[in-house]
């Protein structure tokens, strides 16, 4: 693991070479509207990987939306595995762009800590959640208004989001009030590294399903594609490859977040007792993030 | 201070956890691109400079799917008068809310996007295309003058992105002289700053 972890903190360096690459710029004179092209360096390196992500997300799209056609049209196998890949493609870079609950998910960890099967566990219960609320959503609407329409799906998508968000907050206030208890009960305010907990799977639970209960957009538009082409069956495979993809990037950020957090609290064991307490404030920060992240967005939502 | 061995792994770790928090705090759980679509301008001239500029949206395939199959039930390409209104007041409500996802900029100043005219919806393969036209009039002179132009969708639901190689046509500008470029602006960073857009920048003057 601590060979895997420096692997891949040297692979980020070509990365941050790779998405700082100079950007085309065009230009024009006279009304021919003759076009020249010139390089000049530009962007930043987050921009530079959001802007890549979205590209790959767009690409894969177009791919997945030829692959279930021609399965529609012809009912090719070879095109239904290729339909699968994309979609397994398609979630593994979706949840690595914008959203998705990483910042939870890691501020979790980050104030808990917990073991690798917790990561996974969190990280593909939370993806399977989000995909599988999109595919109860369509379902849903099919039965109550007869009709598989995106207005109708995003009316009742919407009306989902207070909830979700309401969830989270609750989670958020469940682990104050249990790291305030463990203070006060004057409980051990370090653990030695790797820390070793007894599973916490109704918080986990409560976390990941308060998280994901918002239906994925982006599963709902593939899944409506596939059934207004007559492939519903093509469309849950789909939705399950999808959530697989989702799981595996959000299970890998929530591993590299306990990897981290083991890192800084062996610091802080070697280093000096004054620190020591270093745990508690990653217990503390990590359940007022949470807290106030739902709280937040809760009241924007209504 | 003994770190003892393995401190360069530690350190290793150490950093890659910083750079995961520095990505995972740019992140949040609010909306990111489900629906992608690219975007052209079409400037329109007249004698006296600019009247305004033709925006030309093109959706991607699953979203295209979805809208032409609930709203264009007629036969034929393009969408029927009723159905652009149905689109536009159900599927589109929101856009003069944020004018249209559209920027224009003239010598700097921010152009206000309250109204469009001649809204159009076609199908272009399996796409659906949309065109309207922003009324922008600008006065050309023998000064130059300068029109930036972006369409963008602040909270990156949709991702607009510009049609290349031509982000630019120009209709009816043989009285002017004309310089087109296209350029990131860090300045016009959207999404909280996440996102920093192509902008296409026109400028335009009058021969002597």
């Amino acid at each position: 693991m601590s060979r895997a972890f420096l692997l891949a903190f040297f692979a980020c360096i070509p990365l941050v070479c790779f998405f700082s690459e100079a950007e085309p710029s065009y230009l024009g004179r006279g009304s021919s509207g003759e076009m020249k092209v010139q390089h000049s360096v530009t962007g930043s390196f987050y921009s530079g990987i959001m802007e890549k992500i979205t590209m790959i997300q767009k690409n894969f799209r177009e791919w997945m939306s030829e692959y279930a056609r021609e399965v529609s049209e012809a009912k090719s196998f070879r095109a239904a595995g290729r339909f699968l890949i994309f979609c397994f493609g398609y979630g593994v870079v979706h949840a690595a762009g914008p959203g998705h609950g990483k910042i939870l998910i890691s501020t979790y960890f980050i104030g808990k800590g917990g073991t690798i099967k917790q990561a996974l566990f969190l990280g593909n219960l939370f993806s399977f959640t989000h995909v599988g609320s999109a595919v109860a959503l369509v379902g849903g609407v099919a039965i109550l208004f007869n009709s598989f329409s995106m207005s109708s799906i995003s009316s009742v998508s919407d009306k989902l989001l207070p909830l979700s968000y309401f969830l989270v907050f609750l989670v958020g206030v469940s682990l104050l009030v249990q790291t305030a208890l463990n203070m006060r009960r004057g409980e051990p305010q370090v653990c030695s590294i790797p820390t070793v907990r007894k599973p916490d799977k109704a918080t986990i639970a409560a976390l990941a399903i308060g998280a994901g209960i918002i239906p994925c957009p982006g599963a709902t538009l593939i899944l409506l594609f596939t059934v207004n082409l007559g492939i519903p069956g093509l469309g849950l495979a789909g939705m399950v490859a999808l959530a697989l993809g989702m799981g595996l990037t959000t299970s890998m950020v929530a591993c590299l977040t306990l990897g981290f957090r083991g890192s800084v609290l062996s610091l802080a064991e070697r280093l000096s007792a004054t620190i020591r307490p270093l745990q508690t404030a990653f217990s503390i920060v990590g359940a007022f993030v949470i807290t106030t992240f739902g709280l937040l967005l809760f009241v924007g939502s209504i | 201070m003994a770190l003892g061995s393995g401190s360069g792994l530690f350190w290793a770790r150490a950093c890659l956890g910083l750079f995961l928090c520095q990505l995972c705090c740019l992140t949040c759980v609010l909306a990111h691109p489900h629906v992608f679509a690219d975007y052209s301008f079409d400037a329109v001239f007249d004698a006296g400079g600019l009247k305004g500029v033709e925006v030309s949206w093109t959706f991607d395939e699953m979203f295209s799917a979805e809208i032409i199959r609930e709203f264009h039930t007629s036969q034929g390409k393009t969408f029927t008068p009723a159905e652009t209104e149905e689109l536009l007041t159900v599927a589109f409500a929101e856009l003069p809310q944020v004018e249209y996802f559209t920027l224009l900029m003239v010598d700097g100043t921010a152009r206000p996007v309250k109204q469009i005219r001649d809204f159009s919806a076609f199908i272009k393969g399996k796409k659906l295309c949309c065109k309207f036209f922003v009324p922008c009039t600008v006065r050309g002179d023998s000064k130059p003058r300068r029109l930036d132009m972006l369409v963008r969708d602040d909270e990156f639901f949709i991702d607009f992105q510009l049609l290349v190689p031509r982000p630019l046509s120009l209709q009816d500008s043989r009285d002017f002289r004309t310089h087109m470029s296209v350029k990131k602006d860090h300045g016009l960073a959207y999404y909280s700053g996440r996102v920093i857009p192509s902008v296409v920048t026109l400028s335009f003057w009058r021969e002597k």
